[in-house]
Order: C-alpha cells, then structure tokens, then sequence
C-alpha cells in the first residue's frame, strides 16, 4: 500500500512532471525521469499541453530575437534620447 | 569622411555617427525585454555605443555592425546584473519562496494543477504574434510581473537561447538552482502570455 501511495504521488504529480520537462527541453533527463515523466504524459492531457506550449515559447523567444534583428524594433527611443546619445558618442569620435 | 576614420568598416551603417539612427532601437528593445526599465535600458545602450567606439579594433568584418553592438549589450546586461546582484542568496530565496510557488500553480495535496492555472488551448498562431508591436508590450509586461531573481536567467534562456551551463556560469549559480528558475520562469510566462495574450487575440 505504502509502495502505491509512493508511486501513485510520483506518477501524479503535474509541479514535478513541468519540472521535467522544462529540463527535457534542453536534454537534460536522466534515465529515472524520463520514465517518470513518460507516464505521467500518458496519462495527463494537460501536461501534454503545457509540454507543447512551453516548446513553443521557447521557439518564439529565439524568433522574437530574429524578428527584432530583421524588421523595425518593437519598441523605439523618444528622439530627446536619441539627441543626447548623438551627443554623447560625437564626444568620444 | 567617416569611413576614411575607420576603414575597417567599410560601409556607411558602420559611421558611429549613424548607430543611433541604424541600431538605437534595436538595442533599446533588447534592453528593454532583458532590464524592465526604460531608463537603465538607455543607459546600457548609451554604454554600449560607446564601449563599441572605443573598442572598435576588435570589429571582424564576416559580422555585421549590427549583431556586434547585440553582443557587446547582452555582456553589459550581464554586467549590470552582477553589479546589482541581483542573485545573492538565491538559494535562501528558492526554499523561502518554495511553498508559496507550489500553491499559486498546484494543489498541494495530489499535486493537480489549479482551476485557475490550468494551461487552456491557444488561439492564434505564434508568428502572426511576433509581427505585431502589442505583443512584445506583453511579453515586457509578463517579464516585469515576474520576480525580480528570475528575469536574468530567464531572458538569457529564452532570449539567447543560451542553454544551463552557460547561464550558470554567467550568474554563478548551481544547476540544481537554475532548473528551479527557469521551471518557475516558464510557468509565470506560460500562464501570463496565455491570459494577456493568446486567449485574448483571435
């Protein structure tokens, strides 16, 4: 019984079951989480779900870098700003 | 001509005199995203502009002007992180805060998550939300929220991508700390980004 109870919190724990796999992302799993974290997969929809968002955001974080190398930045400098740093580099030209 | 001061650059985007113009938004957007504040986040531009003109030397030419600047800002975030401190005692942090975490995201009892917290199905589709302005005001608003230990190592992994060694190495911390910071990152992101963002746009 005490076995079950152990297997059953460790099985069904979604706090620990994230955990892992945020460390999955980066390939980072021991062979004893990876078991641990394949069956609770396969039997919680909604840590599948999270497993998949959480792989998306990391993919936006890299793209939204990319975007911001690529096109006009999201966010811009009050030109009052931009004339003093125009300033301040003419000073150290 | 500026060109003829620093004949190593040999474009016209590589005049200091136009980085203002060419990159300052650029580098006040990653400053931004990485610091929160819209005055450090000048500061460290302004730094920047001027470490790259005094270390000039050192620009290779097979990297663009503009991906130079990048690198020298991220090494002055990282800096300005250090000097703050922003991670002492993060261990002390992570075990006084570690319940409550627990609690905001997770029934205690059969580790479920909460009702509210919940992660929903998204709408929309993630580049459609990258080209537009309002989300990167999200995104800054969900870094902000987030408590203040956890957004150096947070933004280097999901801004640069860079991976645990690295970070840790960077910030002086344990592994077994970092998995803790980017778990907690993650799921304040997560539900944040969700609540402001994806269950909001069509």
């Amino acid at each position: 019984m005490r076995l079950l109870s152990f297997l059953h919190r460790m099985i069904h724990s979604c706090e620990d079951a994230t955990f892992l796999a945020v460390k999955k992302e980066e390939g980072k799993l021991t062979s004893r989480e990876k078991t641990k974290l394949f069956f609770h997969l396969f039997i919680c929809g909604i840590c599948r779900r999270f497993v998949k968002q959480s792989r998306r955001l990391q993919k936006m974080g890299q793209s939204c870098h990319e975007k911001m190398h690529d096109h006009p930045a999201p966010f811009t400098l009050a030109p009052e700003t931009q004339a003093r740093m125009q300033e301040e580099i003419a000073k150290h030209l | 001509m500026p060109e003829d001061r620093y004949p190593h650059m040999s474009t016209s985007s590589s005049d200091p005199a136009q980085w203002v113009n060419l990159y300052g938004d650029y580098l006040f957007s990653i400053a931004l995203l990485k610091v929160g504040n819209k005055e450090t986040a000048e500061d460290l531009v302004q730094e920047t502009f001027i470490s790259a003109i005094k270390a000039r030397d050192t620009f290779k030419q097979n990297s663009s002007v503009k991906t130079w600047l990048a690198a020298i800002l991220k090494n002055k975030i990282v800096d300005y992180y250090r000097k703050k401190d922003v991670l002492k005692h993060v261990t002390e942090y992570i075990d006084d805060t570690q319940h409550g975490f627990s609690e905001a995201f997770f029934d205690t009892g059969n580790g479920h998550w909460l009702p509210e917290t919940l992660p929903q199905e998204w709408h929309g589709s993630a580049d459609e939300a990258l080209n537009r302005n309002e989300f990167y005001a999200v995104l800054q608003y969900c870094i902000q929220k987030m408590p203040k230990k956890l957004v150096p190592v947070f933004t280097a992994r999901f801004l640069d991508n860079e991976e645990a060694d690295t970070i840790c190495k960077e910030f002086n911390i344990s592994t077994s700390n970092y998995w803790v910071i980017i778990h907690r990152a993650k799921l304040l992101m997560r539900n944040c980004l969700e609540k402001n963002w994806f269950l909001q746009s069509s």
